[in-house]
């Protein structure tokens, strides 16, 4: 078998690529890629747009990226903003900055930090959540799932502008070890449930133990 | 459609698998998307299943765990079965289809050396099209040769394979499952093979087989 040499894509400034098969492909500027990108490292220092599917293994996003097309990852790092109009399936994911996904958002671990919108479903072995403003997803599955909100605050400023309140919105979470705070929920279904302090749930079906804080609302809890 | 259905709580208390199991099945997918149903009820949103089906395949998981990894299982569940691979004298040992099914598939498209999922699905097709008795050597041919051109356009594996009669002249058809069709009074339908269906068949095969 011979294992032929990828070449990599670099973009400097400002550049337009078809896609294609490399082993790097780095955008440091502003670059468009058109076609579908297989690559072992993307890396964006700057501002990408890609219209079509991403097959990577490592890719890491220092500014702002927007891809249209399905992306596949080993590990991703997003240190900035980026949006993906499609889904987004990998291993680990970690989010320090803002993040909009329109599609769904499946991978083994997420390390959610900052801000997002998932408008599917978020389904993670673990998800961390910390919050820094608001963020909303529709449906969230997975096996161990917290929520917290992140240490530092800017003059309490998030009291009194309600766009900047730390809370998450969530039609629906699923999973077995649930740590909830803040959080804003239609249904919660979980085995080890605990809703701690801001959160206001409809409703809470639970299979094993549940701990309602006292600064939590629960409109109403059901042992199944 | 009267499936029967099963809400997940109930799936989960029936199988005693976790949330986390579940979704982690689904991601891998070891479960299809669309048995995942979305209904509305008086406690809000809840997912449901085709109950025979997902019971029938939570329980081979749960079986097949034991000594296979999760990718391996979800090699051999998904439908983008590609990394599959067999040798044809592994192939032939494990009698998945029949000879004469090799030989029409060898005589139109050359000789197999290594077999992947795809040629297991047409030959599986063509051993079960041969099996009705319905259709001969030639015919056959024109079988895989309709599969192997057109099969891979289609995105989904929502299609059936047709093969009608007329006059003692048959004509191959690869049909998308969305709409029925009809066919006169002098035409036979000699074969209709939902292709899901025989990848499934294809599936429980391969896995008993240890692939």
């Amino acid at each position: 078998m011979t294992v032929e040499q990828k070449g990599d894509l670099i973009i400097s400034g400002h550049g337009k690529s078809g896609g294609g098969s490399f082993e790097r492909v780095i955008v440091n500027g502003h670059g468009v890629v058109h076609g579908e990108i297989n690559a072992k490292v993307v890396e964006v220092n700057g501002h990408s747009k890609m219209l079509d599917g991403v097959y990577v293994e490592e890719m890491t996003i220092n500014g702002h990226s927007r891809n249209e097309g399905l992306v596949t990852f080993k590990s991703m790092e997003i240190n900035g903003k980026s949006t993906f109009l499609n889904s987004i399936e990998g291993k680990d994911l970690e989010l320090n900055g803002m993040m909009k996904i329109e599609g769904d958002c499946e991978v083994e671990n997420a390390e959610l930090n900052g801000v997002f919108t998932i408008d599917g479903l978020l389904n993670a072995d673990t998800i961390a959540i910390s919050l820094s403003g608001r963020s909303s997803v529709k449906e969230i599955g997975g096996e161990t799932i917290s929520v917290k909100r992140d240490k530092q605050s800017f003059m309490q400023l998030d009291k009194l502008f309600s766009i900047l309140n730390k809370e998450l919105m969530a039609d629906m979470i699923e999973g077995d070890v649930l740590e909830l705070e803040h959080t804003k929920a239609k249904t919660v279904r979980g085995k080890h449930v605990h809703i701690g302090p801001g959160c206001q749930i409809d409703l809470v079906e639970y299979r094993e133990d549940i701990r309602i804080s006292e600064e939590a609302d629960v409109k109403k809890s059901v042992k199944i | 459609m009267d499936e029967t259905l099963i809400s997940k709580k109930e799936l989960l208390e029936e199988t005693n698998i976790t949330y986390g199991q579940l979704y982690r099945w689904k991601r891998k997918k070891l479960i299809p998307e669309d048995w995942f149903i979305r209904k509305s009820t008086f406690t809000g949103q809840e997912t449901f299943f085709p109950k025979e089906k997902i019971l029938e395949r939570v329980n081979r998981i749960k079986e097949l765990k034991e000594d296979l990894s999760l990718d391996e299982l979800a090699n051999a569940f998904s439908p983008n079965t590609k990394d599959i691979k067999l040798s044809k004298e592994d192939f032939e040992k494990h009698n998945i289809v029949s000879k004469n099914a090799i030989q029409i598939y060898e005589e139109q498209q050359g000789t197999l050396k290594t077999i992947t999922f795809q040629t297991t699905l047409y030959l599986y097709i063509l051993d079960k099209a041969l099996e009705t008795g319905e259709i001969g050597w030639e015919e056959g041919k024109q079988l895989i040769q309709t599969l192997s051109d057109y099969y891979p356009k289609l995105e989904k594996n929502h299609a059936s394979i047709v093969v009608l009669r007329k006059l003692g002249v048959a004509t191959v058809l690869l049909v998308t499952n969305a709409s029925p069709f009809f066919v006169d009074s002098k035409t036979k339908v000699a074969v209709h093979l939902k292709i899901e269906d025989v990848i499934n068949e294809v599936f429980n095969v391969f896995v008993r087989s240890g692939y």
